[in-house]
C-alpha cells in the first residue's frame, strides 16, 4: 500500500515538470522525519528525468538522516560528480564515513588533494576557453599583430586544453557505491569461490569490470575482488 | 694474588629447615648426601659441609635435619636450588636439587662423627651416610693458610680496575709468590672463589604481588670486570628494572665463614602473572679477574634456578575488581575548574599513586554523564622504585564539555585492589564532585533563555527549491577539440606559405623580364612586320615602338620616362651593352620618336626603315654581355 504512490508515480513518468511534485512530497517526508518514504519520492523524481546536484544532494541528505548509508554515499557523490565544490555534500559525506563501517586504510578513492582539484576542475569551460583562446591566438598571430600576446595566449590555451584533458581523465573513473548491508568478496566471479573479505554499505569502490554478474571491484587500498553486481551502483 | 679457600676449624650445630609447601605428589626417588670438603683439618681451619637433596619427581622437603655435632660451630650457610628436565621413557623427568652449604668451626681437635642429614619427602624418611672427619691440633693442619679477616677496606688494592676494591684488603702473605697474582695469571678461580647467586625476597607470593630478583656476584679475588649478563626469561612474570649499577660498590659478606665481596649485579621487580609453580632459569654473566699486571682470567658463572610458589587471589573479590589491581593504592580525583561556561572544557583529573605493578592497574572509568561529552582519557605514567618496592603514580586526565547550562554530578569513583600484605580487598572511591556549567559570554542571561544548548555538528541540511535540471556546458571532446587543435595552425601555415610565395614571384620578376626580354621584344616585330605587310604602319610603328621600349625596360630594369637619351646611352652602357649596341639603341628609339610625332612621313619606306633600324638595335643589344642591372 505505501509503495502504491511511488509504482504509480513511476508508471506515469510525468516528465521533469511533475518531478517538482514528486521532490514537494519528498521534502514534506523528511520535515516528517520519515527518510525512508522521502528518498522513495526523490527516487521518483529523479526517475521522472530530473537531474540536478541539488535534487542529487537532497537524495543523499535524506538518506543519510534515514541510516541508508550505502544510498547517501551513492548520492552525495553524483552531487559531487555535478557540483565538485559542494561544501555542504562533502561535510555530509565526512560524517558518513565516521560511521562507515569498512575503515580502508590509506585515503578514499578520489580523496587525495590532486584527484580532488581534477574533480573540481570544470572541463567543459576549460575545453571551451582552450578553444576560444587558441583560435584567438592564431588570428593574431595570422595579422601580425601582438605577436608575443598571441604566442602567450596560445600558451595558455594550451595549458587549459591539458587540465581539461585531464579532467576527463578524472572523471572518466568508474566509480561505485556499496548499497548492500554487506557484501562478499569473492576471488573471482563465481558464488562457489571462497570469500576473501566483506566489504559495507557506502564503502566507494572503483568499478574495473564486470563478468557474468559479477563486478570487479578495487578498495582504496588496493585490495581487489568480485562481487554481484547489483550490490553496487556506478557514480 | 688469587686465593685459596681460608680453612678454618669450627663447630657446626644443626638446624632444621621446613621448605617448600605440603607436598601431595609422590617422590619417586630421593638422594640425600652431606660431606665435608676436608677429612682431616687443623682447629683453626673452616670445613664447609655440603648436603645435597635431589627429588626425581614432583615432591617437596617437609623436613630436613642436617648432620648435627656439638664439637662444631656453625658460621654461616647458603642454599641452592636447580632443576632438570629430561624426557624419558615414562614421560618427563623432573628432578629437583637442592643444596646446602654449612660453614664449620671446629671447637676440639679429635675425631668426630657427624648425625646423617635426614629428608623428609612424601612423608618417608630419606638419609645420608654418616660424616667423619679428624680435626688435629691449631697450626697442625694440611693446609696452614692463615684465615682472611673479615672487611671492608680499599688502601691494599692498587690494581683493582674499573672501581672494584680489594675484597681482601688486610689479606696477610699466604706463602705463595706475591709476584704471581701480579704478573701471572695463577690458576683460574674456582666456583667457591667466585659464584653468582640469584635470588627472591620471597618463594611464595600472590598473583600479581611483586617480588624482588636480585643477581649478586660473590667472590674472593680481585675481579677486574663482569659482562655478557644473560638474565632469564622470565616466563610468567611482568618484570620492571630496579636497579642496574653501572658503578657495583661491593659489600662484605661473610658466607660459611668466609668474607666474600657482593656485588650487585641486577635487580628486578617481578609481578607474576599466572598462579602456580613459575621457575624462573638461572642467570649467566662472564666475569673477569686479575689487575693491571695480572692478566687474570675470564671465567663464566651462572646462578642456580629459582622456584617460585604463586598463589591465585583470594575469594571475596568486590565488584568491578580487576586481577592486575594488586599492591597499596590510594585514588584521588579533582576538577578543575569547576564551573565553565557552556562549550569550555574542564578537566577531571583521576590519580592512582601506590606500590605494585602501575603499568597493569586499570583505573577507574567514568560512566556517562547526559548533557556532558567526555573526551577519551588521557594516560600518563610515572614509575617510582623505591629501594625494593616499585610502584609510581597514573595521573588519567578526561575532558568534559558541558552540553548544556546546569549542574552536573560527577558520581563517587572506586578502585578496589588487593592488598597482598594485609591479604585482604581494599577499595579506594573518589569524593562525588560537581561540575557547574554556566551561559556562555554570549547569552543574554542565564535565565533568559533558560540556558544553552551545544549543538553537535550533524549533517547539513535540505535544500529549499532544489533546481531539477540542469543544462552544463557540453565538454569539447573528440573530433571537435581536434578540428580545433589542428585548423588555425592548418591555416596559418596555408596563409605564410602563399605569402611567401607571391614575395619569391614579386622579388623575381625583373629577372624574368629580363630573360624574356628579347623574346618579347622579336614577338612584337614580327607583329609590326605583319601590320606593315597589311597596310596598317601606323600599327606596325606603334608595336615597334612597344617592343624597343618594351625590351630597354627590361634590359635596364627601369622605366625610360624621365631619361634623356643620353641617360639612356649611359645606362645601357653600365649595364654591359656595347658603344655600337648602346648608340644604335639611342638612334632607334629616336626614330620611334620622330614616327610618333610625325605619323605618315616617309611613306611605306619609312615604316620598313625604322623596323629595320629596331631590329637591328635589339639584336645589337641582345649580342652585348649584360651584367645584372643596378
Amino acid at each position: 500500500m505505501i509503495a502504491a504512490p511511488f509504482i504509480l508515480a513511476l508508471l506515469a513518468s510525468p516528465g521533469p515538470a511533475g518531478a517538482a511534485a514528486f521532490v514537494k512530497q519528498a521534502e514534506q517526508a523528511y520535515l516528517a522525519r520519515d527518510y525512508a518514504t522521502a528518498e522513495k519520492w526523490y527516487a521518483a523524481a529523479i526517475n521522472a528525468g530530473a537531474d540536478s546536484a541539488d535534487l542529487e544532494y537532497d537524495f543523499g541528505t535524506a538518506a543519510a538522516q534515514g541510516g541508508d548509508m550505502g544510498q547517501a554515499v551513492l548520492h552525495l557523490e553524483r552531487a559531487l560528480k555535478r557540483s565538485p565544490w559542494d561544501a555542504d555534500a562533502r561535510e555530509n559525506l565526512s560524517r558518513i564515513r565516521e560511521k562507515r563501517v569498512d575503515k580502508v586504510v590509506g585515503q578514499d578513492l578520489g580523496d587525495n588533494p590532486l584527484q580532488r582539484l581534477l574533480h573540481g576542475l570544470p572541463a567543459a569551460g576549460l575545453s571551451w576557453g582552450f578553444a576560444i583562446l587558441w583560435v584567438l591566438a592564431f588570428v593574431l598571430l595570422a595579422f601580425r599583430r601582438a605577436r608575443g600576446l598571441a604566442i602567450a595566449g596560445a600558451l595558455i590555451a594550451l595549458g587549459c586544453g591539458g587540465l581539461a584533458w585531464a579532467a576527463e581523465r578524472a572523471d572518466a573513473i568508474p566509480f561505485g557505491v556499496v548499497t548492500a548491508k554487506v557484501a562478499e568478496v569473492r576471488a573471482g566471479p563465481d558464488p562457489k569461490l571462497p570469500t576473501s573479505f566483506e566489504i559495507h554499505e557506502g564503502l566507494k569502490v572503483v568499478l574495473e569490470d564486470r563478468e557474468d554478474g559479477y563486478v570487479r571491484v578495487r578498495l582504496a587500498n588496493g585490495l581487489e575482488g568480485w562481487i554481484e553486481a547489483p550490490l553496487v551502483e556506478g557514480i | 694474588m688469587t686465593a685459596r679457600p681460608t680453612l678454618r676449624l669450627a663447630l657446626g650445630a644443626a638446624l632444621l629447615a621446613a621448605v617448600g609447601v605440603a607436598s601431595h605428589a609422590r617422590a619417586d626417588q630421593v638422594d640425600v648426601t652431606a660431606q665435608l670438603d676436608q677429612d682431616v683439618a687443623g682447629a683453626d681451619q673452616t670445613l664447609t659441609l655440603t648436603v645435597n637433596i635431589t627429588i626425581h619427581g614432583n615432591g617437596d622437603i617437609e623436613r630436613l635435619q642436617f648432620p648435627q655435632s656439638s664439637h662444631f660451630k656453625e658460621l654461616g650457610r647458603t642454599q641452592s636450588q636447580q632443576s632438570s628436565f629430561s624426557l624419558g621413557p615414562q614421560g618427563m623427568d623432573v628432578s629437583r636439587s637442592t643444596v646446602y652449604r654449612i660453614s664449620l668451626q671446629p671447637k676440639d681437635p679429635g675425631e668426630y662423627n657427624l648425625t646423617p642429614a635426614v629428608a623428609v619427602v612424601g612423608g618417608k624418611s630419606y638419609r645420608s651416610g654418616p660424616v667423619h672427619v679428624k680435626i688435629l691440633a691449631a697450626g697442625q693442619g694440611p693446609s696452614p693458610a692463615p684465615r682472611r679477616q673479615q672487611g671492608q677496606g680499599q688502601g691494599n688494592n692498587p690494581f683493582g680496575m674499573f672501581g672494584f676494591p680489594n675484597p681482601f684488603p688486610d689479606s696477610p702473605d699466604d706463602g705463595q709468590d706475591p709476584f704471581q697474582g701480579l704478573f701471572g695469571g695463577g690458576k683460574p678461580p674456582s666456583g667457591q672463589d667466585i659464584f653468582l647467586a640469584a635470588g627472591l625476597d620471597h618463594h611464595q607470593a600472590y598473583l600479581g604481588q611483586q617480588v624482588t630478583y636480585s643477581v649478586r656476584l660473590y667472590t674472593r679475588v680481585d675481579v677486574s670486570e663482569f659482562d655478557g649478563l644473560k638474565l632469564p626469561g622470565f616466563d610468567g612474570f611482568w618484570g620492571e628494572d630496579l636497579e642496574t649499577p653501572t658503578h657495583p660498590i661491593p659489600t662484605v659478606q661473610e658466607v660459611g665463614g668466609v668474607p666474600y665481596q657482593v656485588y650487585l649485579v641486577k635487580k628486578k621487580a617481578l609481578f607474576p602473572s599466572k598462579a602456580g609453580q613459575l621457575t624462573i632459569e638461572p642467570a649467566e654473566v662472564d666475569v673477569g679477574t686479575g689487575g693491571i699486571f695480572n692478566r687474570g682470567h675470564k671465567v663464566h658463572r651462572a646462578s642456580g634456578a629459582i622456584v617460585l610458589t604463586v598463589l591465585p587471589l583470594p575469594a571475596g573479590s568486590p565488584p568491578g575488581f580487576s586481577t592486575s589491581n594488586v599492591g597499596q593504592w590510594s585514588l584521588q580525583a579533582s576538577l578543575r575548574p569547576a564551573s565553565v561556561p557552556v562549550g569550555e572544557p574542564a578537566t577531571l583529573t583521576l590519580i592512582t599513586q601506590g606500590v605494585g605493578n602501575l603499568h597493569a592497574v586499570t583505573a577507574p572509568m567514568l560512566p556517562p554523564i547526559p548533557g556532558l561529552r567526555a573526551y577519551d582519557p588521557t594516560s600518563q605514567d610515572k614509575t617510582t622504585a623505591n629501594g625494593d618496592h616499585f610502584g609510581g603514580t597514573r595521573k588519567v586526565e578526561i575532558v568534559l564539555i558541558g552540553q548544556r547550562t546546569g549542574t552536573f554530578d560527577i558520581p563517587s569513583l572506586s578502585f578496589s585492589f588487593f592488598d597482598p600484605a594485609a591479604k585482604t580487598y581494599q577499595t579506594q572511591r573518589t569524593p562525588p564532585l560537581q561540575l557547574l556549567v554556566t551561559a556562555g559570554a554570549g547569552a543574554a542571561g542565564e535565565g533568559a533563555a533558560g540556558g544553552q544548548n551545544v549543538l553537535e555538528a550533524s549533517f547539513r541540511p535540505l535544500r529549499t527549491a532544489p533546481e531539477l535540471s540542469e543544462t552544463p556546458l557540453p565538454a569539447l571532446r573528440g573530433k571537435p577539440i581536434w578540428f580545433t587543435l589542428g585548423t588555425p595552425p592548418l591555416l596559418l601555415a596555408l596563409l605564410w606559405s602563399a605569402k611567401e610565395l607571391r614575395r619569391r614571384r614579386r622579388d623575381s620578376a625583373p629577372a624574368v623580364r629580363m630573360r624574356h626580354a628579347y623574346r618579347v621584344a622579336r614577338k612584337r616585330i614580327k607583329t609590326a612586320r605583319g601590320l606593315l605587310a597589311g597596310a596598317s604602319p601606323n600599327q606596325a610603328l606603334e608595336e615597334l615602338t612597344a617592343a624597343l621600349v618594351g625590351y630597354l625596360e627590361d634590359r635596364a630594369g627601369t622605366k625610360l620616362a624621365g631619361l634623356s637619351h643620353t641617360d639612356l646611352a649611359e645606362r645601357l652602357r653600365q649595364i654591359g651593352a656595347t658603344d655600337e649596341a648602346a648608340k644604335a639603341a639611342v638612334a632607334a628609339l629616336e626614330a620611334c620618336e620622330a614616327h610618333r610625332y610625325a605619323p605618315g612621313a616617309g611613306g611605306p619606306e619609312a615604316g620598313q626603315d625604322l623596323l629595320s633600324r629596331v631590329e637591328w638595335a635589339v639584336d645589337a643589344l641582345e649580342r652585348s654581355e649584360w651584367r645584372k642591372a643596378a
